[in-house]
Order: C-alpha cells, then structure tokens, then sequence
C-alpha cells in the first residue's frame, strides 16, 4: 500500500455522551502521513474528548479507527495497547510520572511496554532527551523542572516510542507565557521532521503559521475545517476567524 | 531477693530467650504482611468486580474481629480443617493476615488518591492495566502510604505480645512465666515494657530510614 495516498490515521464517526449530554456527535477526522491538523474553536466544544477518543484514553460510543487502514478492534486488549504505542498522547498537564527522573519517564515504557533491554532502553531515553535540549536534566525529577521542561519532557517520552502519529492536547494552556515558546519550538520541530500530529490548542497565531488544516470544533460537532490561509483569510467570513478574532482581543 | 539482681539474673535471662522469638516472629510478618497488604490494598481497587468483593471481605473480616479470636481460630479452629500448625506457625499466619488487612486500608487510600493523570499517561504510552499498577501507581502509592504502614509495624511489634495466648513463648510469653513463678509483676512487666520500648524504638529509626531512601522531590512530604 502506498502510504502517500492511504491516511495514517482516521477515525470515523466518533460520538461520545456524558451522563445523556452528547459531547461528540459523529466527528470524522482523516490524517495523512506528516500532516499537521489543529483542533480550535471554544472550550467545552469537545476537542479534548475528541483527542482522548482518537486514542481510545476516553472509549467513544461510537466510531472506528483505522491505523494504516487496518481497522482496531478496541475490544482486543492486545490491539488496544498495540495501537496507543503508534499514537502518542502529549498532555495540558504534562502528566509526568511523579516518582521517576526524566530519563525514567522517557526509557520506562521502551523497558516494559516494548520489552527493551534497559541499557538500550536507557540510550534511546538519553538521545531523545538529548534531542530536545534536555539532556543535562536526565537526572531531575518533574517537581525539579519548569513547566516547559516538563512539556519536553512528556514529547520525548512520546517520540521514543516511535509513534506513527502524536495527539496533542493544548500543550501550552498549564505553561507561564513564557515557556510557551520553547513547547511550540519542539513541535515546530517535530513538524518539520515530518511528525503527524493533531494540536488543540487556543495559539491561533501558531495554528495559522504551521498547521495543513485548521479544523474548528464546537458542541461536538466540526463546524468547518480547511487551511489556514483560507479559513483565517481576512474576510473569509468564518466561524474560525470571528472566534479567532475574538481571542486576538482578549 | 532484691529487685536489681533479680532483674539482672532471672528477668533478663528469660527475656533474652524470648526476645530472639519475638523478632522472629515480627520481622517475617511485618515484611510479608505489607506485601500482603500491598496485592490486597490493589485488588481492592483495580480488580474485577468478584476479586475485590473476596479482597474486601478478607479485610473486613480481619479488621472487624479481635485478633486474640483469630490466633484462637488459627490454632484450635484449623485442625478441624485438617491445617495443623505449630504455635509459631499460628502466630505468624495470625500477624501476618491481620497486618496485611489493616495495611490493605492505607495501600487502598492512597491507590485512590494517585491523579488520573498518571493513570492515562500510562495507557496512552500501551501499558496494561497490571504494568501500570506494577510500575507506575503502586510505587507513589507505597511511598504515600509508609508512614501509615510504619504505624501498622509499630501495632504489630505490640500485638505481637499475644502470641503467647497459642502457647508461643516470646517476650510476654517468657514474662508471664517468671512473674508467676516469682510473683514479682512490677518489676518483670517493667523491663519487658523496656524492651518492646527499645524494639519499637529501633523499628522507627529503621522506617525513617527507609521512608528517606524512598523520598524523591517533590513527592508527598518532599
């Protein structure tokens, strides 16, 4: 199969309720190898329910996932954790394991979710931290890192179990303003190593300058998706530039 | 005889000889019952539904019962099972299942108060449900729970005393003896009070220790 036109990742027609409140109502997304698509549009509008449910964190009423074109069947364990090793997850809260060094954080699921030696397990971590500027903090805990490290932290964790695509779920809300930039320089990073990614975030400014397609999210439901240049184009009369607009504002 | 040589030739010759019992009775079942307690405490929390009603209902049943009623059960009550054991067996068997449940309660506390956020950075990186226990929840979970656990081995060196009620002679066993035989209570229940004062006074220096190997910054007292 050539991967070229066959997307990595799509799912189909996920909904997901809370409580009888429907919080996705039948959401498609389609990815394609090294394509960056950025979910914006107004909190609650349930672009974090749609990233958790892309990976199975959260499990949608409804949908499918194909990874390849090979449909998981999330019901088999094996193909269940299989298919979140190929889908990396970064947090808004980083989520760091609280009792390991960054370099455990990034080596400990190579060691005991892919089975690696823990010398090579422990290589990979360093090299990756390494790649991320990190390497001089391999022997810091998270309460010993600034939220931006934190952040790096959690993307190399990601990326050392060579996943096909990377979630990321409003990556920057939980930093000071002025780690920001550190956090978007390592995905700017990943992007142009070719990384397939979905971002929410609400860095409208950063969506338009890197994303393929902006996919604007709101009660459950996408309301228009394209790229940024048309969507953001001034004029354009979207829902994404009024809201966009209006976070410029604020 | 006057009290000093008394203590000195009678007490403490039959304290030492219990003394050794007395260790060999606590350390296994302070060890294997925080194991214990530590697979409880999870099935208690993360098991299927069947599994954490078995584990609950051992907790509460150890919990709920005095344990002079369960060294009696263990002792007299097993052989009718066909499970005969010796007084120390009965003993540590005894400690060890009413350790393990009391420190089931504290592994289980902690368990629920670890954030969901480690719990989905785990599922999202592929592990199981058993790596993530094993290797990520149960390790914060154990740190955060020692200074109860702590608390449950300080209880243990002390209820340890009522293994003398299935015939074993350690400490208070050995106590009981010479007081009776001399009829000195005062002077034998004090120096026998001073050396569980000097056990627990050693297994807290010992815990402290432990808990600051165990300490990682900014984790639970930091």
């Amino acid at each position: 199969m050539n991967s070229n036109t066959q997307p990595v990742l799509r799912v189909e027609g996920i909904s997901k309720a809370f409580a009888g409140t429907p919080i996705l109502k039948s959401v498609s997304l389609s990815l394609n190898k090294g394509e960056l698509k950025v979910l914006i549009g107004p909190s609650g509008g349930g672009k974090s329910t749609f990233l958790q449910c892309m990976n199975h964190l959260i499990e949608p009423d409804a949908g499918e996932h194909f990874l390849d074109g090979r449909r998981i069947n999330p019901k088999s364990k094996k193909e269940l954790y299989g298919f979140r090793q190929q889908v990396g997850m970064i947090f808004q809260d980083f989520n760091l394991f609280d009792h390991f060094t960054a370099l455990d954080n990034v080596s400990i699921a190579l060691r005991k979710v892919k089975g690696m030696a823990k010398k090579d397990a422990r290589d990979r971590a360093l090299q990756q931290l390494t790649k991320i500027g990190l390497g001089d903090r391999a022997d810091h805990f998270p309460a010993e890192l600034s939220g931006g490290q934190k952040q790096r932290v959690s993307i190399a964790r990601a990326l050392a179990m060579d996943p096909q695509v990377i979630l990321l779920d409003e990556p920057t809300s939980a930093l000071d303003p002025q780690l920001v930039g550190e956090v978007l320089n390592a995905i700017r990073d990943l992007r142009d190593a070719g990384m397939t990614m979905v971002m929410a975030t609400h860095q409208v400014g950063f969506a338009r300058a890197i994303a393929d397609e902006i996919v604007f999210m709101q009660d459950g439901e996408i309301i228009e998706q394209g790229a940024p240049v048309e969507l953001l184009a001034p004029g354009s009369g979207t829902r994404a530039l009024e809201f966009s607009n209006h976070l410029a504002d604020l | 005889m006057e009290t000093f040589p008394f203590i000195t030739e009678v007490v403490i010759p039959a304290l030492n000889d219990g003394l050794a019992l007395s260790i060999e009775l606590i350390v296994p079942s302070a060890m294997i019952g925080l194991l214990l307690g530590i697979i409880v405490g999870s099935l208690r929390t993360h098991a299927p539904r069947w599994l954490m009603k078995i584990a609950d209902a051992y907790a509460a049943l150890f919990r709920g019962t005095p344990l002079v009623l369960q060294l009696f059960f263990i002792y007299y009550g097993f052989p009718k099972f066909g499970i005969s054991l010796d007084p120390y067996g009965a003993a540590l068997v005894g400690f060890t299942l009413c350790s393990g449940a009391y420190h089931s309660e504290y592994i289980r506390g902690s368990l629920l108060a670890t954030k969901q956020g480690q719990y989905r950075a785990a599922d999202a990186l592929g592990f199981s449900t058993f790596k993530t226990l094993v290797w990520i929840v149960v390790p914060q979970a154990v740190r955060r729970a020692l200074p109860g656990c702590g608390n449950e081995i300080i209880y243990l060196i002390k209820y340890s005393s009522l293994a003398y009620v299935v015939t074993c002679m350690e400490l208070t066993g050995h106590a009981r003896e010479v007081a009776a035989q001399s009829f000195r209570f005062t002077e034998t229940f004090f120096v026998v009070g001073l050396y569980y004062l000097a056990i627990v006074t050693v297994a807290t220096f010992i815990l402290r220790h432990l808990e600051k190997r165990l300490r990682i910054p900014g984790f639970g007292v930091g």
